[in-house]
């Protein structure tokens, strides 16, 4: 293949007759669409304005009774007071009624409500045929005054209401967010389903046979190949096998047979355990509350509730890991899923605070047991020369999830309810269990435990105060944050201020899409600079930065992006504090290896975590939502000024290569 | 120290009968032959607050005799009142009105045992502020021989209930200074004033003795020229009687009324008020009354407390004499008055 050809195929657009029919036939579908969709559209409005129209007709019988009873009392018409009150109470049930004003036969505006009058005079004027062009819906009813009252036998008044034309789509626009979610969800699925099938069946099958292959034309006739599918390419190699075979037998040599482990199998699911945990995180904190409301008071009792949960996995994480080797990945996952199903589904059928907490715990534990099987199944499936793959895919199907998760339970949640939702999530941890047999590859045993935080890993910690820094004032609060400030605050925040469910997912999710759009350029700009530690002080101070803003303005527009800075700050500090802590404890390592180092920084990270929960609901019971994201944004700025004080007088070799922070973020 | 000495015997058995009498009550059932006695004093006859007190007790069917005395307005009368009680002993006494109870059962912390009732349990109505009077005991003492319901609805409330009506940032009140009740009311209204945004045109009068109902015109024009927006009925005997004169000033100086009792709207001319019903007020006394005769409670153990929900009233003919009509959406849930 030339070099020229090789440019060819690699230009921006595709080439040949199939693109362009591929190009005419997407933009053919998605004239069709429009056109379609602008019909329907239309249909719609018309039912839409239907329906509008018995709405208002009703809004103005009330009205009129109103006036009709005012005026059968004795009130005269021109001495009606408070018809403007009367409206401004009506909108309060109906935000697309704009205004209401009683008219004259002449077309006089008597009085109004809502909007000034010089805003719809114009329309109240304009011939009817007109009137769909108007930005109002109108709808007019005679009142039925005696004459005493108007004092004119001839022309009674009427009253006009008018509703915003555009709240005919409103059903369609409220929605429009929770269907880009659900494609996004579709799509990310897709993707993930996608891929496990390419991989399964065509990228490995392909892989062993081209080494197959390339044996045979080594003449070495010693490999089969053992990737068995039933396609194409499996019949194929079959025939080549039987070749060997026969081959080898005449050689007199015995050719064994050849596979590579299905590793992506583990990416959907760390997808799936993570995504029952997370679907309903949204709703976590209100719920939690709402159960323990009688026991604890409410917010006391949500944040011990999350904390233990939180707790439960901290501590369970290493009791696993030192398990790991004689259970085995495969039963790990299973008895870890099964443990989550039996923790949400309890959670989920909960009827006060110390039940829920033996269920979170229990969801606890399972969450901790699938993420050492899953971590196990990567160290023992890798070698030195893969595991930062490996490692990759663990954490893009962890990434997804974070991502999804919240978005997709809120909008279930919206529908639905939390039972529902908790529910959802055991469900899901059901096809995990049911997954976990085809997806983990019998040939790996999962032996290999993840690290242990062991007693020379603590005891060098406590000599080294660069680490103490590290881990006191940016590992431990920036988990301590995220529970805090993430996982509580922020759905309390937008439940009070009248955010949806579904909006508070949205709100969650953004978090996970910034992380992992920023993560890449946040780690390369790391790894080349070598700066560990002001990576490190920059994601302290964008979180800082983050959380007073929205502690000082409580407005879910500030909240959201405190929430994208969140993302932004963990993803250029956590992979950062991994290097940092490798490079700050190199003596240790040297003579033990990273990972006791690592195993008691996730240590520590996860109590911080643990005491986030606790920490918000404390700020919430004495403070409002709003103060308690000051008071954390506080800690957090005190907490990153005192690590680039202190971390800045320790001498810390800038020079020293780390082991690269993206394959140790996982573990 | 001989009359300090007196005074702690007297003090003493006068407690002891009160305990005595009240066993006895409690654990005797009263019968046709033998109903629960109660002596009632009244400021000026019988109102819709006895009703009420009347028909609670009626429609349990427990038996009940009731003494009563009228002492029309003449709070010197008290004395005379108590004398007779105390030859023909009551299980309870019930007093209407701050000046009544006052009389009858003196300050918490100056109760003299000969010209206060303390040997029998006292239940009072119609007490605007008991605690600023000095009737109940402050918070944290007990006072153990009276309890009561009060009328009025909370100042803030009532603020709120003018404003509905119209904007108001002058409030005129014509009131007696005789009246302990009158006077803190309005020191009340002033302190919430400045909170409130609005300012209390006062006119007090009675400032040498008992006050002139002929000065109440001059007051409410003068009040008027101060810019009042609204005049003001608070608890005051001394308007409640003159309401009329009240009224009608206001309505030759363009002025509504609103009144916090109900009487002055339904019966008289007020524009409008946020109230208690007198007939609910006297039945929430007697649930207190039949806890004392019934289950044997110590009045100083039963709360002393107002109704939680009052009524909007609206005299419409007030409000079409003065072209005030009220707003459409206080037709809601306001009370018409023709």
């Amino acid at each position: 293949m030339t070099e020229a050809h090789v440019r060819a195929r690699t230009g921006l657009l595709p080439k040949g007759t199939i693109w362009v029919l591929l190009l005419v036939s997407v933009i053919a579908l998605f004239i069709a669409l429009i056109g379609i969709s602008w019909r329907a559209a239309d249909l719609a409005r018309e039912d839409l304005r239907g329906e509008t129209v018995k709405k208002a007709t009703i809004e103005a019988q009330v009205l009129a009774e109103k006036i009709d009873r005012a005026i059968s009392l004795g009130i005269p018409l021109d001495g009606i007071v408070g018809f403007g009150d009367l409206v401004t109470g009506m909108q309060q049930g109906d935000p697309d009624l704009l205004f209401g004003a009683i008219v004259s036969a002449e077309g006089q505006i008597l009085f109004s409500g809502g909007l000034a009058s010089s805003e719809f005079s114009q329309s109240l004027s304009s011939p009817s045929g007109d009137e769909k062009q108007s930005r109002f819906i109108l709808t007019r009813i005679p009142l039925e005054l005696t004459t005493a009252a108007t004092g004119d036998t001839t022309t009674p008044p009427g009253l006009v209401i008018g509703h915003d034309r555009a709240a005919l789509m409103r059903p369609l626009t409220d929605n429009l967010f929770d269907i880009g979610i659900i494609l996004l969800i579709a799509l990310a699925l897709s993707f993930e389903l996608m891929l496990l099938v390419l991989t399964v069946n065509v990228t490995l099958p392909v892989k062993v046979a081209s080494r197959v292959l390339a044996n045979i034309h080594a003449r070495k006739f010693t490999l089969l190949h053992g990737q068995s599918s039933r396609d194409d390419i499996g019949l194929f190699m079959g025939r080549i096998n039987s070749l060997v075979t026969s081959t080898a037998q005449k050689a007199g040599i015995t050719p064994h047979s050849e596979r590579e482990v299905r590793l992506v199998g583990v990416r959907l699911l760390a997808f799936m355990f993570i995504l029952a945990e997370e679907l309903a995180r949204p709703i976590m904190p209100t719920y939690f509350n709402e159960l323990s409301a009688h026991t604890m008071g409410g917010q006391l009792g949500a944040g011990t509730v999350m904390a233990v949960h939180l707790l439960m996995v901290a501590i369970a994480m290493p009791l696993c890991s030192l398990v790991q080797g004689k259970v085995g990945s495969l039963r790990m996952y299973l008895i870890g899923a099964f443990l989550a199903t039996v923790g949400l589904l309890g959670t989920a059928g909960a009827v006060g605070f110390w039940d829920l907490i033996v269920w979170r715990a229990l969801s606890g534990l399972g969450y901790a047991t699938t993420f050492v099987a899953c971590q196990s199944y990567v160290l023992d499936a890798t070698n030195d020369q893969n595991r930062t793959q490996g490692t990759a895919m663990m954490v893009s199907g962890i990434m997804l999830a974070d991502i999804c998760g919240p978005a997709v339970g809120g909008i279930i949640a919206g529908f639905f309810g939390a039972e529902f939702t908790f529910a959802m999530g055991a469900g899901v941890a059901v096809v995990a269990v049911a997954l976990a047999f085809f997806l983990m590859d019998s040939k790996v045993r999962g032996d290999k435990a993840p690290p242990v935080p062991t007693r020379a890993a603590f005891a060098a910690l406590l000599k080294n105060r660069p680490l103490q820094i590290l881990v006191l004032f940016a590992a431990m609060p920036a988990k301590l944050i995220l529970s805090a400030f993430l996982y509580y605050l922020v759905p309390v925040l937008l439940l009070q201020d009248g955010a949806t469910i579904a909006e508070i997912g949205r709100v969650i999710m953004l978090y996970g899409l910034v992380a992992l759009l920023s993560g890449w350029f946040a780690a390369r700009w790391t790894d080349r600079s070598k700066k560990e530690t002001r990576a490190v002080g920059i994601g302290g101070v964008v979180t800082a930065v983050g959380l007073l803003m929205a502690g000082l303005y409580p407005i879910d527009i500030v909240v959201a992006i405190a929430v994208g800075m969140l993302g932004l700050a963990q993803a250029t500090s956590i992979p950062a504090q991994v290097s940092a802590s490798l490079k700050l404890s190199r003596d240790f390592t040297d003579k033990h290896g990273t990972g006791p180092v690592l195993a008691v920084l996730r240590l520590a990270e996860r109590f911080g975590g643990a005491t986030g929960p606790l920490i918000a609901a404390t700020l919430v019971h004495y403070f409002s939502a709003g103060q308690a994201i000051l008071y954390l944004g506080c800690g957090a700025a005190i907490c990153i000024v005192c690590f680039e004080v202190l971390i800045g007088r320790m001498p810390v070799d800038q020079n020293h290569d780390t082991p690269s922070a993206k394959s140790e973020a996982a573990q | 120290m001989i009359r300090f000495l007196v005074f702690v015997l007297m003090v003493l058995m006068s407690v002891v009968p009160v305990s005595s009498a009240h066993a006895q009550t409690a654990n005797s059932a009263p019968s046709p032959d033998h109903p629960f006695r109660i002596a009632m004093i009244l400021w000026r006859g019988e109102t819709k607050v006895e009703e009420g007190f009347r028909s609670y007790f009626h429609s349990r069917n427990i038996p009940v005799d009731f003494q009563v005395y009228n002492i029309d307005r003449n709070i010197a009368a008290i004395p005379d009142v108590i004398a007779q009680i105390r030859k023909n002993p009551p299980d309870l006494v019930y007093t209407w009105g701050t000046g009544v109870t006052m009389a009858t059962v003196g300050r918490y912390d100056d109760v003299d045992p000969v010209r206060n009732i303390s040997e029998f349990p006292v239940v009072f109505v119609m007490v605007s502020a008991p605690w600023k009077t000095g009737i109940a005991a402050p918070v944290g003492q007990t006072r153990p021989n009276v309890t009561g319901a009060s009328h009025i609805a909370p100042l803030a409330a009532q603020i709120n209930a003018i404003r509905a009506y119209r904007p108001m940032s002058h409030l005129g009140v014509v009131y007696n200074l005789q009246e302990s009740n009158s006077v803190s009311n309005i020191a009340d209204l002033k302190l919430l004033g400045e909170e409130m945004s609005f300012e209390v045109l006062a006119a007090p009068l009675g400032q040498t003795g008992e006050p002139d109902p002929a000065r109440i015109p001059q007051a409410v024009t003068d009040l008027a020229k101060k810019g009042a927006d609204f005049l003001y009925i608070g608890p005051d005997n001394f308007i409640g009687t003159y309401r009329d004169v009240l009224t009608d000033s206001g309505f030759a100086n363009g002025l509504g009324t609103f009144s916090a009792t109900e009487l002055e709207v339904r019966e008289g001319h007020a524009m409008f008020g946020l109230v208690s019903h007198y007939d609910l007020v006297g039945r929430l006394a007697a649930s207190k009354a039949a806890a004392i005769l019934m289950d044997g409670a110590r009045p100083g153990d039963l709360p002393i407390e107002t109704l939680n929900r009052f009524s909007y009233l609206i005299r419409l003919s007030a409000a079409q004499r003065l072209k005030l009509y009220p707003p459409l959406p206080l037709l809601d849930y306001a009370e018409i008055v023709q």
